[in-house]
C-alpha cells in the first residue's frame, strides 16, 4: 500500500528538514516546498494527501495561499502551523482543517495530522 | 388766792428753768397733782396735725409714765374737752357714757376725773387732767384752780411747744438730709435697704421696718431688706391687700390698730398695734414699698399710733429712696451693658484668633486638633474635655473622630499646670494652637475612647437630636438623659455635658461634645452661646478642608491616571516588540529543540551526549513557555465577565494546590467571608492571578534554608472603605522581598527565581487592573509578603482601560 503523502510548506529550511525527518519516521512520504510558488509547482506533481502550511512566509503568506488553493482544491486537508495562538480567532483560517501552534515537540502536530487524515478518509469512503 | 398765786409763781419758775422740755412738764404735772391733792394728773397736748392728742406727762396714774401715747381724734371724753373748750368735772365715771377707759391714763383705775382745756387765742393746745380713785364731787375752788392754771400756763406751754416743734422738725430735716446723702452715694441696693430702714425707724419712732423693691419687670416683689419682717409672712398676711391698695392709690396708708382695723385683716402678723405703708414711686412707676410697724412709746412693748407728720416723713424718705434706687439700677444696668459689651468684644477676639488658627490648618486631622484645642484651652473656650464627631455618610452614623482631654484627675492637674506655664508665654495663641504637639492627643486613652463612640443619626440620642434640630443641647442632670444616651454617659462617666452641632451650608457635618468632668464647673448658658458661636467657623473650616482634600484626591487620581497611561504606553510598545521578537525566535527555537529531541532519540540514554541533548530540550522548553507568556502579556484577551463567587475560585485553586502545600509542610489559614457579594469578572483570568500569587507564596516558603513557620493565609472580605468591593488577601511567611527588588517586582521579565519567567506578577497586576481593581503589596522584610487585591463587585462602564 502506498504511503500517505504530506507536503510541508515552510520558508525555513531547517524546519522543513526537521518536519521531513520526523514525519518520514512516522511513516509518511514527505516532500517540501519553500514558499507558495514552490508549493504551486509541487502539488500537481506530488499530489499530497495533506499539506502542512506555515502562515508567516515571505511573499504570499500561508493564509493567502490557502484561500487561492481552496479555489482549485476543496478536498485536500491543510494543517496550518503558526508560531502563536493568536490566529485562532481569525475567520480566514477556517478554510483549513486544523491549526497547530508550532513547537519543537512535534507530537501535537503528528497527532493532529493523524486525526485530520482519519476524518478525511472517512469522508472519502462515504463519497465512494 | 395766795395759794394760787404761789402755785402759778412756782409753775412759771419751772417753765423758765434751763431744763429739758420733758423735765419741765414732768415737774409741772407733779406740782399740780400735789396742789389739788389728786391721785393722778396728766398733761395732754394736741399733736401738730390736730388729729391726735399725745400724753406728754403723767403722774400717779399708774406705775408707769405713759409719755408719748397718742389718743386719736374722736376717741372718748377727751375730745369733748377740745371740741367744747370747757372744763369737764365727772364725779363718777361709771355714769359717763362717753368715757373711754384709756389704759394709758390708768383706765378703770379711777372713779372721778377733772379736765381743763389749755387754750390760747381760741386754739386748744391741750388739757390738764386730774383723777381720783374715789367717786368725788369736785369743789368750785378745785375746778377754778385747774382752769386758772391752764389759763396761766397757756402762753408758756405754747412757746415751749413751739420751740419743741422747731427742734423736732430741725432734727427730722437733718436726718432726712443725712439719709439723702448716704443713700445717694451707695452703690448697692442692700446698703440702701439698711440705711433707709434705720433712718426711717429713727425719724418716725417705729419699732420695725421693711422695704421691698419690685422686680425689674415691675410685677412681683423681688427683693427684701433683711429685717425681722419676712416678705413671705407679710405676703401671706392681710398686708397683701394693704399693699395692693397702696399700690393702687400711691398714697401712704396708716393703720392705727391692726387688731381692730376693719379694712385689712390679718395684719397682726406684721405689727402689734400700728403700721404705715408707703409706696415708692418714680416717674409714675411703682418700684417698691416701705412698711413701718408699731410706733414706740416710752414704755417697752407698749405701742402707739403714727401721726400724719410721721407719715409725711416716710413719704419724703420714699421719694429719696426712689431716686437712689433708680440711680443704682441705672448704674448697674449700664455696668451690665458695659460688661456684656466687654465680654462680647473679648469673645469676638477669641473667636477671631481661633478662626485664624483654624484657617491655617493644612488637613482635616490638623484642623480637628486645632478645633479641639480651641475648645479646651483656658484662653479659648476652657472646657475640660471635648470630642469631635463627624457624620459618616456611608454608614449613616455619627462617628467619634478625635477626643481631647486629660485621662484622669491627676493627668488633668499635670496638663493644666503645664498649659498654665505655657499660656503665660503664649503671646500668640494662634501659633501655639497650630504647633501644639499632637503626640499627647493621639496617644491619650480619651482619644481612643472618643474614636470608639458611634451614634445613629436617626436614634433618640442627644447627639442625633442636636444634629437633626441643628441646636445645642445642654444636659445638666441625670434627669435630662434618655435611654438612648445611657451608653454615652457611662462611656464619658459624666452625666452633665453639652453638645453643639457643626453646621455649614445648612447641613450638619458633625457635632462637638464638651464636659467639665474634672473641675465640675456647670456649663452655663453663656458657655453654650460661646460654643455655638465657635462651632459656626469650625464647621466652615471642616467643610473647606474636606473640599480641599477632595480636590487633592481628584488631582492625585489625575496624576495617577497619567502615570498609568505612560506605563500602559510603555507596556504596549514593549508588547509589540516582544511579539515581533517572539515570532522571530520561535522558528530557530523549534529547530534547536526539534533536532535536540531527535538527537536524544538516536543516542543511548547513558551517554554524556544524551545528557547534553536533554539539557538543550529542557532549556528550549523553558524558552517556549517564556515566549508564550510574553505574547499573552502583550495581547491579553479581553475579559469575559460574569458574576462569580470569589470564594469558589479561591477554593478551586486551593484544592488544586492542597496536596502540594502538605508536601512542602505549609500550613494553610483560610478565612472566607460568607457575606461578600459576587464579583463581575473573568473567572479564568482571576484564577490565573490567584495561581500566580499562590505559587509565588509557596515558592518563597519552600526554600530549604527557610526555617520560619510556613504559613499561608488567604482571606476574603468586603472592602472596609467601599462596601461595593471585595478584597482578597494572600500572605506568606517567606521572608519578604529584598528592598532593592521591591520597585521591580511588577515589571515584566523580572524574577528572583531560578526558573521563573518574570511575568507572573506583571500579568496578574494587568488582569486586576483590567477588572478595575487594585493590587497592593505590603512587604515585611524578614517576615513575608501580603498581597491585597480589591475588586469592584460591579462592572465599571469605562472601556478605556479594557482596550489596552
Amino acid at each position: 500500500m502506498a504511503k500517505t503523502k504530506i507536503l510541508v510548506v515552510d520558508d525555513e529550511e531547517n524546519i522543513r528538514l526537521l518536519y521531513k525527518e520526523e514525519l518520514t519516521e512516522a511513516g509518511y512520504e514527505v516532500d517540501t516546498a519553500r514558499d507558495a510558488m514552490d508549493a504551486d509547482k509541487k502539488i500537481p506533481v506530488f499530489v499530497p494527501d495533506l499539506i502542512t502550511l506555515d502562515i508567516k512566509m515571505p511573499g504570499m503568506d500561508g493564509i493567502e495561499f490557502l484561500r487561492k488553493f481552496r479555489e482549485k482544491d476543496k478536498k485536500t486537508p491543510v494543517v496550518l502551523c503558526t508560531a502563536y495562538s493568536d490566529y485562532k480567532k481569525d475567520f480566514k483560517i477556517w478554510a483549513s482543517e486544523a491549526y497547530v501552534v508550532k513547537s519543537f515537540n512535534l507530537d501535537q502536530l503528528k497527532s493532529t495530522i493523524k486525526e485530520v487524515l482519519e476524518r478525511s478518509s472517512g469522508e472519502k469512503e462515504k463519497e465512494g | 388766792m395766795i395759794e394760787h398765786d404761789s402755785l402759778i409763781h412756782e409753775l412759771i419758775n419751772i417753765t423758765t428753768a434751763p431744763e429739758s422740755l420733758q423735765k419741765k412738764l414732768n415737774e409741772i404735772v407733779e406740782s399740780i397733782k400735789a396742789r389739788v391733792n389728786a391721785d393722778g394728773c396728766a398733761l395732754l397736748l394736741m399733736d401738730k396735725d390736730h388729729q391726735s392728742l399725745s400724753i406728754w406727762s403723767s403722774k400717779g396714774l399708774s406705775s408707769k409714765n405713759y409719755h408719748g401715747t397718742r389718743i386719736p381724734r374722736g376717741h372718748g371724753v377727751f375730745w369733748k374737752i377740745f371740741d367744747e373748750k370747757r372744763v369737764f368735772a365727772i364725779h363718777d365715771l361709771r355714769n359717763e357714757p362717753d368715757y373711754f377707759p384709756h389704759p394709758e391714763l390708768g383706765g378703770g383705775e379711777f372713779a372721778s376725773m377733772l379736765c381743763a382745756p389749755i387754750t390760747h387765742s381760741g386754739e386748744t393746745l391741750g388739757a390738764f387732767c386730774v383723777q381720783n380713785r374715789e367717786v368725788k364731787i369736785f369743789t368750785i375752788e378745785e375746778i377754778s384752780t385747774l382752769e386758772n392754771i391752764a389759763y396761766d400756763l397757756a402762753d408758756s406751754l405754747k412757746i415751749m411747744r413751739y420751740m419743741h416743734t422747731l427742734q423736732e422738725e430741725a432734727s427730722v430735716s437733718l436726718g432726712l438730709k443725712e439719709l439723702g446723702q448716704i443713700i445717694g452715694s451707695r452703690a448697692g441696693l442692700e446698703d440702701i435697704f439698711d440705711d433707709t430702714i434705720s433712718h426711717a425707724l429713727k425719724l418716725t419712732g417705729a419699732e420695725r421696718g421693711v422695704m421691698w423693691l419690685t422686680g425689674q419687670n415691675g410685677r412681683e416683689l423681688a427683693q427684701s431688706a433683711p429685717h425681722d419682717l419676712k416678705t413671705r409672712e407679710v405676703m401671706e398676711s392681710g398686708a397683701n391687700g394693704l399693699l395692693t391698695t397702696a399700690a393702687g392709690t400711691r398714697q401712704t396708708i396708716k393703720v392705727d390698730d391692726v387688731n381692730t382695723d376693719r379694712r385689712y385683716k390679718g395684719l397682726d402678723a406684721v405689727a402689734k398695734r400700728s403700721l404705715m405703708v408707703q409706696p415708692i414711686v418714680f416717674d409714675g412707676y411703682l418700684i417698691g414699698f416701705i412698711l413701718l410697724a408699731d410706733k414706740k412709746t416710752s414704755i417697752d412693748g407698749f405701742y402707739s399710733i403714727f401721726s400724719d407728720y410721721e407719715a409725711n416723713i416716710l413719704a419724703s424718705i420714699a421719694r429719696m429712696v426712689a431716686q437712689a434706687v433708680v440711680r443704682v439700677r441705672a448704674t448697674r444696668n449700664l455696668q451690665n451693658a458695659l460688661e456684656e459689651n466687654r465680654k462680647n468684644v473679648e469673645e469676638l477676639s477669641i473667636l477671631f484668633q481661633l478662626s485664624m488658627a483654624m484657617q491655617r490648618a493644612m488637613n482635616l486631622d490638623e484642623l480637628l486638633r486645632v478645633i479641639l484645642s480651641c475648645v479646651t484651652v483656658g484662653k479659648g473656650l476652657g472646657f475640660n474635655r471635648a470630642i469631635l464627631f463627624l457624620v459618616n455618610e456611608n454608614t449613616g452614623s455619627l462617628q467619634g473622630m478625635m477626643g481631647l482631654g486629660p485621662d484622669s484627675a491627676e493627668d488633668a492637674g499635670r496638663i493644666w499646670q503645664k498649659l498654665e506655664k505655657h499660656e503665660g508665654k503664649m503671646a500668640d495663641l494662634v501659633q501655639w494652637l497650630i504647633e501644639r504637639d499632637p503626640y499627647e492627643i493621639y496617644h491619650s486613652a480619651f482619644n481612643k475612647l472618643a474614636q470608639s463612640i458611634r451614634a445613629s443619626l436617626t436614634g433618640d440620642s442627644v447627639l442625633a437630636k442636636a444634629l437633626r434640630e441643628k441646636k445645642a443641647v445642654n444636659i445638666t442632670s441625670r434627669d435630662d438623659i434618655g435611654p438612648g444616651d445611657a451608653d454615652l454617659v457611662s462611656m464619658l462617666s459624666c452625666s452633665s455635658f453639652a453638645v453643639a452641632p457643626l453646621v455649614a451650608r445648612d447641613t450638619a457635618l458633625g457635632a462637638i461634645l464638651v464636659d467639665n468632668l474634672y473641675n465640675g464647673r456647670p456649663i452655663t448658658e453663656s458657655d453654650l452661646r460661646l460654643l455655638m458661636r465657635f462651632t459656626a467657623p469650625a464647621a466652615w473650616g471642616i467643610e473647606n478642608v474636606k473640599l480641599v482634600e477632595r480636590l487633592a484626591a481628584v488631582n492625585k487620581e489625575l496624576i495617577d491616571l497619567e502615570t498609568q497611561m505612560a506605563r500602559v504606553e510603555k507596556l504596549s510598545a514593549l508588547g509589540e516588540i516582544s511579539a515581533e521578537m517572539a515570532h522571530e525566535l520561535k522558528n530557530p527555537l523549534v529547530t534547536i529543540g526539534g533536532f535536540a529531541r531527535r538527537l536524544l532519540a538516536k543516542i543511548s540514554g547513558s551517554r554524556t551526549e544524551a545528557r547534553y541533548a536533554s539539557i538543550i530540550v529542557k532549556e528550549v522548553e523553558r524558552l517556549e513557555v517564556l515566549l508564550r507568556n510574553t505574547l499573552d502579556t502583550a495581547r491579553l484577551k479581553p475579559i469575559e465577565r460574569r458574576s462569580v463567587d470569589l470564594n469558589q475560585i479561591v477554593n478551586d485553586v486551593v484544592d488544586f494546590y492542597r496536596r502540594s502545600m502538605m508536601e512542602k509542610n505549609i500550613q494553610l489559614n483560610i478565612a472566607l467571608s460568607n457575606d461578600i457579594d459576587e464579583v463581575s469578572m473573568d473567572p479564568a483570568q482571576i484564577k490565573q492571578v490567584l495561581i500566580n500569587l499562590l505559587v509565588n507564596a509557596m515558592d518563597s516558603m519552600s526554600c530549604p534554608r527557610h526555617n520560619m513557620p510556613r504559613i499561608l493565609t488567604m482571606v476574603t472580605e468586603t472592602a472596609p472603605l467601599d462596601r461595593s468591593s471585595v478584597r482578597l488577601i494572600i500572605s506568606d511567611t517567606g521572608g519578604g522581598v529584598a528592598e532593592r527588588d521591591l520597585p521591580e517586582i511588577f515589571n515584566p521579565f523580572f524574577t528572583t527565581k531560578q526558573s521563573g519567567t518574570g511575568l507572573g506578577l506583571s500579568l496578574s497586576k494587568k488582569i486586576v487592573r483590567m477588572h478595575h481593581g487594585t493590587m497592593e503589596i505590603d512587604n515585611r522584610l524578614g517576615i513575608g509578603v501580603t498581597f491585597t487585591i480589591t475588586l469592584p463587585c460591579y462592572e465599571i462602564k469605562d472601556s478605556s482601560v479594557e482596550q489596552i
